[in-house]
């Protein structure tokens, strides 16, 4: 009976707590930070309001603002980050909510990238071609996902032009490479730049050897035979 | 001097000709002027100026094939000296894959002209032929190369070469052992054997670390050789590359070594042009009595098309 008693009563704790919880970012409303931006107040609390109704993590608004208050921006510029932040995770949320059932990471882990592939210029379209082509060759969202991120980061060390971060971002969803090994083609791009291969022939070198089947170590040395090319 | 800029910028403007419309195809310009000492330690320092010119093309044959040609030149003018040193390179390559297996045959050729020095100027012509098995994380490659050299020591070269690349974590580990022959006249004039390791870091953040060991061994003339090369690659910006590198050697253990770093800043980037900046210097020091024996400070612009 005392064991039924103690059980409910954590199941009452439990519930309660999740019933009452109060969205995060309203909580930073009330922190130290967040006091420098009582004029806005009111302008933050229905993004908030509009966020939570569209079932947006608490925590990545939190990080937005905080990274507003880090840098002392101005309470307008504040509301005007914030609400292209959360228009940002809508139109991710929408295009993860397509693919739900192969994505094996949380959606929240997904999120961020997303967010930060639209604000760095990548169209709606091109995201949701490669998370499709992921689906098409029956990959993990997850892995398409950091793919574009990779792919966003080795054409902007290499200066290669923006359209090959489709063929680069699907190149790597095939490929033999693990989800870890991607971000490793970044120092890859360093390393060939140093020797005067980038741009466009440096990501078809990438996309032509990952899709031969090699790896990070073929990679290696066609670089080495490359830079001792006249 | 002017013949061969001549030279070298028409086998580009044929080369970038003749490339199909479709054929991935570059040209590099790289003006640069500089203050420092040449190599020879008697001269004083003054100001050069010059830069490198190259370009080169990669044409596809079948479904598999590759077609590489390409051309480089690099010529420095010593105003103080009033003379020159140049050297140049140029290549054709044909490359088949077939499957995991890469097969290379092709064929370069150098010269170097230093009128700074008393040597004459040499050149050579070199075959090789390589074979490299690809597979995720292991690469092996086994070559030969037969050479024709004027100018130099020897008139004759032959090297074979077995080299692999393994991945482990975030390192390329690549060991490497070749055998090389040369003869002057048909009588040896020498016969090496040099093992080499090689360590390339590619950690997940955009720097790059290289180390290598190069051990080799003259069996005729009983010279060793033992060079420890380093070399380090940031690019904490987009726009903004740092690289540094450093070269010891051990000849019969005899120590000289040189240390080399560049900025580099990229100020224009479109889909088919880069352009950038840079500012690089060069020292070279020996462990005996003449201390600094050379150093250069270099600025320019790159342009690559």
């Amino acid at each position: 009976m005392k064991a039924r008693i103690s059980f409910f009563s954590l199941l009452f704790l439990v519930l309660s707590t999740a019933l009452w919880a109060e969205y995060e970012p309203r909580l930073w409303l009330n922190s130290k930070a967040g006091a420098a931006y009582e004029q806005v107040a009111s302008e933050l609390q229905g993004i908030f309001d509009q966020a939570e109704g569209r079932q947006i993590p608490g925590d990545l608004l939190v990080d937005k603002l905080n990274e507003g208050a880090a840098k002392r921006v101005t309470g307008a510029q504040l509301v005007q980050a914030l609400r292209a932040e959360v228009e940002r995770l809508t139109q991710a949320i929408q295009m993860l909510e397509k693919r739900e059932k192969i994505a094996s990471a949380s959606r929240a882990s997904l999120l961020k990238p997303l967010s930060l592939l639209l604000q760095g210029g990548v169209s709606v379209d091109t995201i949701d071609a490669v998370l499709e082509y992921a689906n098409l060759v029956q990959k993990p969202t997850n892995r398409a996902v950091d793919a574009l991120s990779a792919s966003f980061r080795i054409i902007a060390i290499a200066q290669a032009p923006a359209n090959l971060l489709r063929p680069l971002s699907e190149c790597l969803i095939r490929s033999s490479l693990k989800e870890t090994q991607f971000a490793q083609l970044q120092s890859l791009a360093v390393r060939a730049k140093g020797r005067n291969i980038m741009g466009e022939p440096l990501v078809k070198l990438i996309i032509g050897s990952l899709d031969s089947g090699s790896g990070l170590a073929a990679l290696d040395r066609e670089l080495q035979t490359r830079s001792q090319r006249p | 001097m002017k013949k061969v800029f001549h030279a070298a910028f028409l086998y580009c403007f044929i080369l970038m000709s003749i490339a199909p419309v479709q054929v991935p195809a570059e040209l590099l310009v790289k003006p640069s002027v500089g203050y420092g000492t040449p190599d020879q330690q008697t001269l004083s320092p003054g100001w050069y100026y010059g830069g490198q010119a190259g370009c080169s093309s990669d044409s596809p044959l079948g479904q598999n094939g590759l077609f590489s040609l390409a051309a480089s030149l690099n010529a420095l003018w010593w105003g103080s000296a009033g003379s020159y040193s140049a050297s140049g390179q140029g290549s054709a390559e044909l490359s088949l894959g077939q499957g995991t297996a890469v097969y290379r045959a092709g064929i370069y050729g150098a010269f170097t002209d230093d009128r700074l020095s008393s040597a004459n100027p040499s050149w050579n012509v070199r075959l090789r032929l390589s074979d490299t098995i690809n597979n995720p994380n292991i690469s092996f490659q086994l070559s030969a190369d037969i050479l024709a050299a004027f100018g130099e020591p020897y008139d004759m070269g032959y090297s074979t070469e077995l080299s692999a690349s393994f991945l482990w974590g975030e390192v390329v580990i690549k060991p490497l052992v070749q055998v090389s022959v040369a003869t002057f006249e048909q009588s040896l004039v020498s016969w090496s054997f040099g093992p080499e390791l090689g360590l390339a870091w590619y950690p997940a953040f955009p720097v790059s670390l290289d180390l290598s060991f190069i051990y080799q061994e003259d069996l005729k003339t009983a010279v060793k050789t033992l060079q420890f090369l380093t070399e380090l690659v940031l690019q904490p910006l987009p726009r903004l590359g740092f690289s540094l590198s450093h070269g010891a050697q051990w000849r019969n253990w005899q120590y000289t070594g040189d240390a080399a770093g560049e900025v580099r800043i990229n100020l224009i980037s479109t889909g088919s042009f880069q352009n950038w900046f840079f500012v690089s210097g060069s020292v070279g020091y020996d462990s005996g009595s003449v201390g600094v024996s050379d150093w250069k400070l270099t600025t320019g612009l790159g342009f690559q098309l």
